[in-house]
């Protein structure tokens, strides 16, 4: 269940060794560098426009950042809202559902018209895509007690909110962590394809806008260092995610794989 | 068991169909001695958890009652052992057996003596702190019957408790079960597949017949002290000879 990266030596020697192809091949079939630039050049670009990219990379950062934190407390607080009654869950489901399953470039336009803040704007289209997962597995995570321990609270007479709170709650966790690693991934390409959409309509200026800018302008090397950033960004959400989660799950030790 | 011993409780004619119709218990009438060991014996699927869990209140009966001889029982007169384990993994030794205390809004300091006479009982000094992944499964059953024991039952009921565990960890676990009621004096309701167990363990046996379960037979025990070496002797295996003649004649036609 858990994914880590627990020996980092293979993936940075394949790293390596992809880098080192790359460069030799651009090189050897002389590939013009506005079709593909070499790894060489696209750190040379990183380089001469690292506070442009850097600033970018931190707006973006800030909007997908917000997004998680709101996708983490949003869809937590959904999942136990639903799972107090049956019909609540029935009437509230499906709008989570038409929000999960509607191409968020689709609706990005309309919510960049109608919120005033474009920071808020794109906030919100990175929410709608990352919160889901959170919930999905929340709400899984809350119905996964033991039935033995559901009748064991029961035998002694606890109390719905005892049950919640010592049973229900602790065996979702788990799942709730397991949630939020997706919705890390996804928060940042919500981020992404929200800044894609807003273009230079927004006064924010993200990575995503830098490589929209840098495709215009035929910079191919700076918009592989753009990209370059953004995975690495991605990367970095999902480690730190799951530190927080191994760390969150410490006691839950051989229980959670 | 004296004749005169009294029931702690008494089941008449419970008879329990599921919403799907199927029908797991037939008119089942049974007495439960006070502070004997009483064992349900039957088939897979003949009612016992059924029984245990009505009896438990867990479960209600389609029609029948259940009278308690000192009145119904109250939340922690009821100790409930299952085939698993059934602890919270995140908690340790002590705090799953708190678990009843803080249900019951106990505070830890007044649960603390009850805890840890329910530990020393299973002989689990030491292992407070344990997580439940770091024991061992015979050990992980000593903690569910510590905490089962710790809030003083009247009765214990144990759907299999041992049925998940080698045959050696299983040996010492009757051994425990049968010093541990002699020493808190409690009723104990055992379901067990095994005859040989049951024989064991039983001061009375009450055989089932296959689904619907009713109650085809009951058979007091009186084998005298137990030890290894009663599993050796002749009237042991002719008890077991016994009980398993009457589960097949239950099972024919
Ligand atoms: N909630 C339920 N709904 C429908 N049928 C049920 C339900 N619970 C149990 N049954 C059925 O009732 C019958 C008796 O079940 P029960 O669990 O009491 O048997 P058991 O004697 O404990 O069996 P085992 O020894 O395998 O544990 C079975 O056929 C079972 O499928
Ligand atoms: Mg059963």
């Amino acid at each position: 269940m858990r994914m880590r990266l627990k020996d980092p030596l293979p993936p940075t020697l394949i790293g390596i060794a992809v880098l080192i192809g790359w460069e030799v091949a651009v090189r050897l079939f002389e590939v013009p560098h506005y079709v593909l630039p070499g790894p060489f050049l696209i750190a040379q670009a990183l380089w001469q426009n690292a506070s442009l990219l850097f600033g970018s990379l931190w707006i973006t950062l800030e909007i997908t950042l917000v997004a998680l934190i709101a996708a983490a407390l949003g869809g937590a607080a959904l999942a136990f809202v639903m799972s107090r009654a049956r019909w609540l869950e029935r009437s509230l489901l499906p709008y989570a559902i038409v929000a999960q399953v509607t191409p968020i470039v689709a609706i990005a336009p309309l919510i960049i018209i109608w919120v005033d803040s474009a920071f808020a704007a794109l906030v919100l289209c990175a929410w709608i895509v990352a919160f889901f997962p959170v919930l999905a597995n929340t709400m899984t995570g809350l119905k996964s007690a033991d039935p033995n321990l559901r009748d064991l609270f029961r035998l002694y007479g606890a109390s719905r909110w005892q049950t919640q709170s010592w049973l229900e709650t602790p065996t979702a966790l788990p799942y709730f962590f397991a949630g939020l690693r997706i919705s890390g991934g996804l928060a940042l390409i919500g981020a992404v394809v929200a800044e894609f959409v807003a273009g230079t309509g927004g006064t924010a200026t993200g990575l995503a806008f830098r490589i929209l800018e840098a495709g215009y302008r035929l910079q191919i090397p700076k918009l592989f260092a753009a990209l370059f950033l953004l995975s690495l960004t991605g990367i970095l959400i999902y480690t730190i995610l799951s530190i927080l989660s191994s760390w969150a799950l410490r006691r839950w030790i051989g229980a959670a794989d | 068991m004296t004749p005169t011993s009294k029931p702690l409780l008494t089941t008449n004619n419970i008879s329990r169909t599921f919403t799907d119709g199927t029908q797991a218990l037939d008119n089942v009438s049974l007495n439960i001695p006070e502070g004997h060991i009483t064992t349900l014996l039957g088939p897979s699927g003949c009612g016992k958890s059924t029984l245990l869990r009505i009896i438990s209140g867990l479960d209600d009966a389609s029609t029948g009652t259940t009278n308690w001889q000192n009145g119904a029982p109250q939340s922690g007169d009821i100790g409930f052992v299952f085939q698993d384990a059934t602890l919270l993994p995140w908690a340790n030794v002590w705090d799953n057996i708190y678990l009843p205390f803080r249900i019951q809004n106990t505070s830890r300091n007044d649960a603390n003596e009850a805890i840890e006479n329910a530990i020393n009982l299973v002989d689990l000094n030491g292992f407070e702190n344990h997580h439940p992944n770091q024991l061992s499964g015979g050990m992980r059953m000593r903690v569910s019957i510590a905490r089962a024991l710790a809030t003083n039952p009247s009765v214990l009921l144990m759907d299999e408790p041992f049925g998940a565990l080698d045959e050696m960890t299983r040996f010492r676990l009757n051994d425990d079960l049968l010093r541990i009621k002699e020493a808190v004096n409690c009723t104990v309701i055992f379901v067990t597949h095994s005859v040989y167990e049951a024989v064991y363990l039983s001061d009375k046996i009450a055989v089932m017949s296959p689904r619907p379960g009713r109650i085809i037979a009951e058979k007091e025990i009186d084998l005298g002290n137990r030890t290894a070496v009663l599993r050796a002797t002749s009237e042991f295996a002719q008890s077991c000879g016994e009980i398993s003649l009457l589960l097949t004649e239950g099972d024919a036609p």
